[in-house]
């Protein structure tokens, strides 16, 4: 089982180099929801000897919400701007890539100098957590556009939800579920938010969220 | 009973939303902020039981934080009666509605025994606060929210990224994030991965909290809000990200790293110190130069924090004195703002002279903030100036002094501008009234501060060193 859950984890992790190499909100957005489904099934294969109904709840939820529902908002956040790509951001997509490769391998560098208490299903899974919040770390200090750091923002969640999976077990299920609702609700401010910048500027640009300085 | 006090303010913020008439909502969101301070004040006379299965429970440092919340969140309810007039019907119910969402979620906060909990509720907190800092929806505001938004959930993720290693660290013995069952096993904890989530969990919290070179939020935030969630913002929030870093400092107490923490919470600070300095001298905005205040201030809380016992008694009575201080500050923003509709230092002139009352008031806000006897903050950040001379912190103690001495100066100058001279108003216009509900809860911080100057009552100082004692203090 451990071959489909490594092959799982490098397919989450180069659609996040997909993610970080496109310019295009909708692609980004799509590619999104494609990773966090694989992401939401990563829990079955890791617990596949000692299924429980709690981490098959947790890991439906985290599907539904993570790789439906909040791609659809997101979608919907945007309905209005024309300009969909991104035409001037701080890290070109080339450099933000190869960055994005030098964080994979510092990851994994870094997960191997680690030594993790107990024995886990696999050795790629805090190296492939690392990445992910690399990579949504460069999206969300690279990009201009605001739905664009979004995407960065729920990159990295991924990346922290990756690592959470190694203790879902030990998490109450109160706790699991409130952080997923918490994240749930974020992405909704934030499209909320994202609608207001592009009915007050007509774009959703924020470079020209500049007034506010000392 | 601690879940009733952290449901029903949900509850009726829901009911808010249905609720016709402005005046309805208002008496609902009074009557909320009378119930939550009455259900406060029975907690320091009746310890009340843990529930929902150890979730959440009360302890000195929660009752301590909780008690400034409910008090400050009463006193703010009082003044938004007076504050809103002639709002559209939908955006007073959305802002009526978010406060009390909001004030539930910082009642988590201070309520929680579990390290996921917590940041639910810190979390929790950054979302409800959004509509109402947005409230005005003007350019400035939807890139102050945008900024708030992300820095904020940014800062939240890599805390809670840090209790995850918190989790890692006590996988083989702990193996829970109850802070009650950290602290008992607490020298088990597998010492590289504790460290490592220390680290997260003060970078994350101390975002939310506004130490610098985090928080860079906090002044586009503070001086977007409408003055009275500033206040809140001021006074409650940064107080129960606060709280949420001394739940990490308790662990690391617990499990001997005491000193590891310390030298961090001093380092930042002390950079928020000297980052506090450089923003206020000749800052144009009065509501940035208070934001800028709260940095500061915050940093002392964090030095208090790192100097040892001494230290950690005052920095708790600091925190008190701070947010009834920072209350008071920024509602009177609010009525400066009312009467002069401008937040420029340079086009608010001659306050004294055209508004006595709030001329006096601004006056008393700028003593108090600055520490300046006979009020409360003197008698705190004198203690831990105590706390860094007896602990031989020779450089922390003249850093903390030089930075205050010169924050001083440059508060001074700012706020001294405002208040003489003649007024720049040019039409004749009658003033718009100072209505009873703008004074008497400033009024009333101010006395709070001032008795808190002279007198520390037996009861308050009882569970100030309860909760030093959880630190170690």
């Amino acid at each position: 089982m451990n071959v489909w859950l490594d092959a799982i984890l490098i397919l989450i992790v180069i659609l996040g180099l997909f993610i970080v190499a496109s310019t295009r909100m909708g692609t980004m957005i799509q590619i999104f929801g494609l990773q966090s489904l694989f992401l939401g099934c990563a829990p079955f294969f890791m617990y596949a000897h000692e299924m429980e109904l709690y981490i098959i709840i947790v890991s439906l939820a985290a599907i539904v919400l993570r790789a439906f529902i909040m791609p659809h908002f997101l979608f919907w956040a945007i309905r209005h701007v024309s300009l969909r790509s991104e035409a001037s951001p701080w890290i070109g997509a080339g450099t933000t890539l190869l960055l994005s490769g030098f964080a994979i391998a510092g990851s994994f560098l870094l997960a191997s100098k680690l030594h993790f208490p107990v024995k886990i299903s696999s050795d790629m899974v805090i190296p492939s957590s690392f990445s992910l919040l690399i990579m949504g770390f460069l999206l969300l200090v690279g990009r201009t556009k605001a739905i664009s750091q979004v995407v960065g923002y729920l990159v990295l969640e991924n990346g922290i939800f990756l690592f959470a999976i190694l203790l879902l077990k030990k998490m109450p299920l109160l706790v699991e579920m409130g952080i997923l609702l918490d994240l749930f609700i974020a992405a909704l401010v934030m499209g909320i938010v994202v609608n207001h910048i592009s009915d007050e500027f007509n774009n959703t640009d924020t470079i020209q969220l500049t007034t506010l300085k000392d | 009973m601690l879940i009733f006090l952290v449901f029903f303010p949900l509850i009726i913020g829901g009911l808010i939303f249905i609720l016709p008439g402005q005046k309805l909502r208002n008496g609902m969101l009074l009557f909320a902020a009378l119930l939550h301070s009455a259900c406060v004040v029975s907690f320091w006379k009746f310890k009340p039981v843990i529930s929902i299965n150890g979730f959440l429970g009360l302890d000195a440092l929660g009752l301590l934080v909780l008690s400034v919340v409910s008090v400050l969140f009463l006193m703010v309810s009082l003044y938004l009666m007076g504050y809103f007039k002639n709002e559209s019907d939908l955006s007073h119910r959305v802002f009526i509605g978010f406060l009390l969402f909001f004030l539930a979620f910082m009642t988590l906060v201070t309520l929680s025994r579990h390290f996921g909990l917590l940041l639910i509720g810190i979390e929790a907190t950054t979302l409800s606060s959004v509509p109402l800092i947005n409230f005005v929806k003007t350019r400035q505001s939807i890139e102050a929210t945008w900024k708030f938004l992300m820095i904020c959930l940014i800062g939240i993720a890599l805390a809670l990224l840090g209790t995850y290693f918190l989790a890692v660290a006590g996988i083989d013995n702990v193996q829970s994030l109850f802070i009650d069952k950290l602290l008992i096993h607490a020298k088990e904890l597998s010492l590289p991965w504790f460290k490592m989530s220390v680290i997260f969990l003060l970078i994350g919290c101390g975002t939310k909290m506004g130490l610098a070179p985090m928080h860079t939020w906090l002044p586009d935030a503070h001086s977007q809000a409408p003055s009275p969630i500033s206040a809140l913002l001021s006074g409650c929030l940064l107080n129960c990200a606060f709280l949420s870093i001394l739940r990490v400092g308790q662990v690391c107490y617990a499990a001997g790293q005491a000193q590891f923490f310390s030298s961090m919470l001093i380092l930042l600070g002390i950079i928020s110190l000297g980052v506090a300095y450089v923003f206020i001298l000749g800052q144009e905005d009065y509501k940035r130069m208070f934001a800028y205040s709260s940095v500061e201030h915050m940093g002392i809380l964090a030095i208090g924090m790192g100097l040892g016992p001494a230290g950690i008694y005052g920095s708790l009575l600091h925190l008190i004195n701070n947010a009834f201080t920072k209350g008071i500050a920024f509602l009177v923003t609010g009525n400066l703002y009312k009467q002069y509709h401008s937040k420029k230092v340079s086009e608010v002139k001659g306050v004294l002279r055209e508004f006595p009352i709030t001329g006096i008031f601004l006056l008393v806000a700028f003593l108090a903030v600055s520490g300046v006897p006979p009020f409360g903050t003197f008698i705190s950040e004198l203690i831990i100036l105590y706390a860094a001379l007896i602990g031989h912190h020779y450089w922390v103690a003249f850093f903390y002094c030089l930075f205050l001495a010169l924050i001083f100066i440059g508060v001074a100058d700012i706020i001294l501008k405002m208040l003489q001279g003649t007024s720049v108003r040019q039409d004749n216009s009658p003033h718009p009234k100072e209505s009873w509900s703008m004074i008497v809860p400033i009024l009333f911080l101010i006395v709070i501060v001032l008795i808190l100057g002279f007198y520390i009552p037996p009861f308050l100082n009882n569970v100030l060193r309860g909760a030093a004692g959880l630190l170690g203090g």
